[in-house]
């Protein structure tokens, strides 16, 4: 997986796709993420691991600011990504690289830990954004919904049932659905918190195919608890401690899964060559 | 495990409770229907006035309840037209935009609009009418639009207690799948946030109607009169089914009389149960449109 998204790295001529500086976030004065610096190289799946609390999501809601939606939240550093449709600023978010919130928020898409289908029917789960996020014409919905669905392997499933409500979905259909919503916008990045975390083995595994399919079109950072999914699908890991960042392991490939529990244990240095 | 005696009898206590409640709306219903029914009919509405005529004003009908009919109706009508949006709009604003010192006083207001007495709005819409007279409107004078408007502000903290309850209650994760797709806060409440609540508002509004055709004491002083006949605009006088149900209630001189009054009760209660079946269908057909068959 290390090889993958060099083209597109080219065309940048940057090696990175996101890079924060000093990046530290707190809500009504608790530091959630303290003086974070982290460059997330372009290509493949990077993957934030750490204990509960260590700051993972924050982190991942720093790119998209979805943190400023909840209130009391303070944010000072900076956080840059360098994109296929150009550098973005996205905090501070002023000068000539930034972009209007709305749509720095559809060109960086997100699925979260539970799927958060919208409470509409299956096709407008996906026609809505499009059309009020993006301006879609109605003429175009259709194909574009059955595109999304179609690349997240949910059109079969569904396509006699696009009138139905989306919460009757089965878990993994749902954050399918979800990835096919925020696929239907055309991102130029995926962030995903946890996106397996509620679904069973099986259809846990089916995402993962599929955002290891997509990892090779547009750049991913994922959030993952599990040591083992974090293995499997990494091309770079991050592993963060109480808002901090405690080391980057830029080539997973060979580590074990007790190397990483040692590595959240505090071991120092499980390979001798990741340590930041 | 040994359950202790508090304990089963708070339940068949609260079992009792619960049954009370359904034992009082049908013991209610039944009777004002076992009295209303058999006097249901042409004559009570129209009395000997032919209904065409009667439906189309072509004549007036002195001795049947039409004309109350339809003021009520207009009534209603008026009185959520002017009500339903300022009522949900307060509702949404205290929920989801007014900082923590709007939401204290804007709340704290419509708390104490809910406690008013509906006398004390029909009073205030009299005296209303009062100051207009020796003021700006010599020939103002109290109308269905008045009565209207008192009745918009009885019910209005209804409306808006209902749909803050009902934003509120949405969870935070859909507002911040919302934001997460590039919605603004206003794009999320439009095309989600309001159908999801869709059926708390409805619910409000239900309450809202019910108590707007239910409501004496706001009309009794702002234009309701007993032989009005059908109204003749926003600033006429107009009779409506309540007041003709105290009216009867007070005046009546034989038994003929009161059981037109039970009649009357009947048909309030005819029309509330039409009214809310038409709300609860219209909700479900905009739900099975816009958020799928469940």
């Amino acid at each position: 997986m290390a090889g993958k998204g060099v083209t597109l790295m080219e065309k940048q001529d940057s090696r990175f796709v996101l890079c924060a500086r000093g990046l530290s976030v707190s809500f009504f004065d608790h530091a959630v993420l303290r003086d974070v610096s982290l460059n997330v190289p372009a290509g493949g799946i990077a993957v934030l691991v750490g204990r509960s609390g260590s700051g993972k999501t924050t982190f991942l809601r720093s790119v998209n600011r979805l943190n400023e939606e909840v209130s009391g939240c303070r944010t000072e550093g900076s956080v840059e990504l360098r994109l296929p449709g150009g550098k973005v600023d996205v905090w501070p978010g002023v000068g000539p690289d930034a972009v209007p919130l709305a749509e720095l928020r559809r060109r960086v898409g997100m699925v979260f830990q539970t799927p958060q289908v919208f409470p509409v029917t299956v096709c407008r789960n996906i026609s809505v954004p499009l059309s009020v996020t993006m301006g879609c014409p109605r003429s175009e919905l259709d194909d574009r919904v059955k595109d999304a669905l179609v690349r997240v392997d949910l059109w079969r499933e569904v396509a006699d049932r696009l009138d139905m409500s989306a919460e009757r979905l089965s878990g993994g259909q749902q954050q399918r659905l979800c990835l096919a919503r925020a696929l239907a916008l055309e991102p130029d990045m995926l962030l995903l918190d946890e996106p397996t975390a509620s679904l069973d083995v099986r259809s846990a595994r089916h995402v993962e195919d599929l955002l290891l399919a997509l990892s090779e079109q547009l750049p991913v950072i994922m959030v993952s608890h599990g040591l083992a999914q974090s293995l499997r699908l990494a091309s770079f890991m991050a592993v963060m401690e109480e808002g901090r960042l405690r080391c980057e392991i830029s080539n997973p490939d060979g580590m074990e899964e007790g190397d990483l529990e040692r590595l959240l244990d505090g071991a120092e240095d499980v390979r001798g060559e990741e340590a930041n | 495990m040994k359950r202790s005696l508090p304990f089963l009898g708070f339940r068949f206590l609260a079992l009792l409770s619960s049954m009370l409640v359904p034992c009082v709306v049908l013991t209610l219903m039944g009777y004002l229907l076992w009295r209303g029914l058999p006097v249901m009919g042409k004559e009570l509405l129209f009395g000997r006035t032919p209904p065409l005529d009667a439906v189309f004003g072509r004549a007036p009908v002195w001795d049947g309840l039409w004309p109350a009919c339809v003021g009520t109706f207009w009534l209603v009508v008026l009185t959520m037209a002017l009500a339903l949006f300022p009522g949900v709009g307060c509702g949404v604003y205290l929920a989801e935009f007014a900082t923590p010192r709007q939401k204290r006083v804007l709340g704290s207001a419509v708390d104490m609009l809910a406690g008013m007495p509906s006398i004390v709005m029909g009073l205030f819409g009299f005296m209303l009418i009062l100051l207009m007279r020796r003021t700006v409107l010599p020939d103002a004078n109290t109308c269905l639009l008045l009565a209207a408007a008192c009745l918009a502000l009885l019910v209005l903290p209804v409306l808006a207690a209902s749909a803050r309850e009902a934003m509120e209650a949405v969870p935070a994760s859909l507002r911040l799948a919302a934001a997460a797709s590039g919605f603004s806060r206003s794009q999320a409440l439009f095309y989600l946030l309001l159908p999801a609540v869709a059926r708390g508002i409805l619910g409000g509004a239900v309450l809202a109607v019910g108590r707007a055709a239910e409501d004496t004491a706001v009309i009794l002083f702002t234009g309701v009169v007993a032989n009005a006949g059908l109204p003749s605009g926003l600033f006429g006088k107009f009779e409506a089914l309540s007041f003709d149900i105290y009216y009867i209630s007070s005046q009546y001189q034989d038994q003929a009389e009161l059981l037109r009054g039970f009649g009357a009760a009947a048909l309030l209660l005819m029309v509330s149960c039409l009214l809310l079946a038409t709300a609860r269908g219209l909700e479900r057909s905009f739900r099975r449109r816009w958020r799928g068959k469940a």
